[in-house]
């Protein structure tokens, strides 16, 4: 069996769903720790605090700053590693990204600025 | 067929695409103060760009991953900050200053003042990222930049003493102004070396499909590309030399280039520099505004491709969308156009270590390029690539104090 490396094949690694559509990278991992058994990775971590975490304290303090301001909420979205299909050039998820938080942002400036400028709209290629 | 047509294109762009407001500010000064002594920055310069320029298509028609790309997944969010942040800083500053070029070619042209053209040009140029394909982008922008080559008509009028001129390839200690001198060559170096070139190079490498059958197309098109666009770059350098050296006009401004063409092509003269400048900087402002969008879309794994309607990549449009408005406002607020772009070419210098240094760690990764690791000259290019761009990094600020006056 060929093992991999979390760090070097995992972490930072592109993140696509089935359709091979764009989800993010692999932000953070989640490691579970169980009584009597081996540690266990349970999760792929999406999102910005995640990443500011990792960056630092002053970085998540900034981050978490920013969002007060705005009003607005951290979505970080936990894909079980159970939903990982392949480790590759990409990490490829046995999910539909529409469904995850990943893709909130992506779909709120959609409705909210791209689609109301002429030309914006619209799913086929240029 | 196909793959020759696909060379001959990318030849065009390197010419087409060479030349913008950095290698034209700065190689019409070093030429204006130190006539052709500075011609080995230029040759530095493309020879430069063309070793990163092949190192990020053959990385990217490798891997399937564009620079950017590498640089998070294999170094890390910690390490990927300092080339997101710097890239970021200097490619807005080069924008800025390219929104800038564009704007002056008008006010020349037209009489009406440079500021109120800043949002007319970012208006059009988002326009055409927001319906165009990436190879409007980049044929559109390459063939008209094709005038640039009046530069050469330009020299070869003006009779240099060509002995002369290759004498300057060689570097040679200057006889006045030394740290002058060592500004605009680090000027003219960061004016041929952008960070935004090679990485907006390894993502057209993406959106254009590049398998390890692409190669020798790479190979062959930024050895090309960059012998004759660094070419024009030196034929600006050698009729600045011969049209301003002599009668000691230093240029401080824009419009002093103006004149430039005048004494070799007459009236004419005139209109082609506007057309050079304005057409050049209209294309680089695409080429840029596109690189921001892709080193934030690549760095952070949103969605990207310039051939999709903005409605799939939401995110990489709305970026292109902010950018090219945030870097019309320093030009709507009539900043001086040159002095920004002098300050962009140093910063630009001083940026390159974050991304050619871990270059020669990815290159040579059998991970990462398989067969294609680099070779011992690729290797040697690279390696004397990386410590030069330290050296310019511990000179650039000293340099801006001491010379950028």
């Amino acid at each position: 069996m060929k093992g991999i490396c979390l760090v070097h094949d995992v972490l930072d690694a592109q993140l696509v769903d089935r359709t091979r559509q764009k989800m993010g990278r692999a932000d953070g991992l989640v490691i579970e720790i169980r009584d009597g058994q081996p540690p266990r990775v349970a999760a792929v971590l999406v999102g910005g605090s995640i990443l500011a975490e990792r960056v630092g304290r002053w970085m998540s303090a900034l981050s978490s700053g920013v969002l007060r301001i705005l009003h607005a909420e951290s979505a970080v979205t936990r894909v079980p590693f159970e939903r990982v299909r392949v480790i590759g050039s990409c990490v490829e998820l046995d999910l539909d990204a529409g469904t995850t938080n990943a893709l909130r942002t992506e779909k709120w400036l959609d409705d909210h600025v791209v689609c109301r400028i002429p030309g914006g709209a619209g799913a086929e290629r240029k | 067929m196909k793959k020759i047509a696909e060379v001959a294109l990318g030849v065009i762009t390197g010419i087409g695409g060479f030349l913008e407001v950095g290698s034209l500010a700065t190689s019409a000064q070093g030429g204006a103060e130190f006539g052709f002594q500075l011609g080995w920055a230029v040759l530095l310069g493309s020879v430069s760009l063309m070793v990163l320029m092949e190192a990020s298509g053959r990385l990217a028609a490798v891997s399937n991953r564009t620079l950017v790309d590498q640089l998070r997944e294999r170094f890390g969010i910690r390490f990927f900050l300092a080339p997101l942040v710097v890239g970021l800083v200097v490619s807005l500053l080069v924008l800025s200053s390219e929104i800038g070029g564009v704007s002056l070619a008008l006010q020349m042209a037209t009489g009406v003042r440079f500021q109120l053209w800043a949002l007319p040009i970012a208006f059009l140029a988002w326009l055409l990222l927001w319906r165009g394909t990436f190879s409007l982008v980049e044929n559109g922008a390459a063939m008209l930049g094709l005038v640039s080559i009046v530069f050469a008509v330009g020299a070869a009028a003006l009779h240099p003493r060509w002995t002369s001129v290759g004498a300057g390839l060689l570097p040679t200690r200057p006889a006045h102004d030394t740290a002058r001198y060592w500004y605009l060559a680090v000027s003219i170096l960061g004016a041929s070396i952008s960070p935004y070139l090679y990485m907006f190079y390894s993502s057209g490498a993406i959106e254009d499909g590049w398998t390890t059958e692409d190669l020798w197309v790479n190979r062959v098109t930024s050895a090309l590309g960059n012998i004759f666009g660094g070419g024009l770059a030196l034929m600006v350098l050698v009729v600045a030399a011969l049209v301003f050296l002599p009668r000691h006009i230093h240029v401080d401004a824009y419009e002093q280039m103006g004149i430039i063409l005048t004494p070799a092509l007459g009236h004419q003269g005139f209109v082609f520099f506007l057309a050079t400048l304005g057409i050049t900087c209209f294309g680089t402002t695409l080429e840029i505004a596109l690189a921001i969008a892709y080193l934030l879309a690549q760095g952070l794994g949103w969605q990207w491709s310039e051939n999709m309607r903005p409605s799939q990549d939401s995110r990489f449009s709305v970026t292109y969308t902010a950018v090219i408005l945030l870097c019309a406002i320093p030009i709507l607020l009539g900043v001086n156009v040159l002095g920004l772009t002098n300050i962009s070419m140093v910063l630009t210098a001083a940026s390159l270590p974050v991304t050619v240094v871990p270059m020669v760690v990815l290159m040579n990764d059998r991970d990462v390029m398989g067969k294609s690791v680099n070779g011992l000259v690729a290797n040697l290019a690279l390696i004397a690539l990386a410590v030069m761009s330290c050296a310019i990094l511990l000179a650039a600020f000293p340099l801006q104090l001491l010379g950028g006056g």
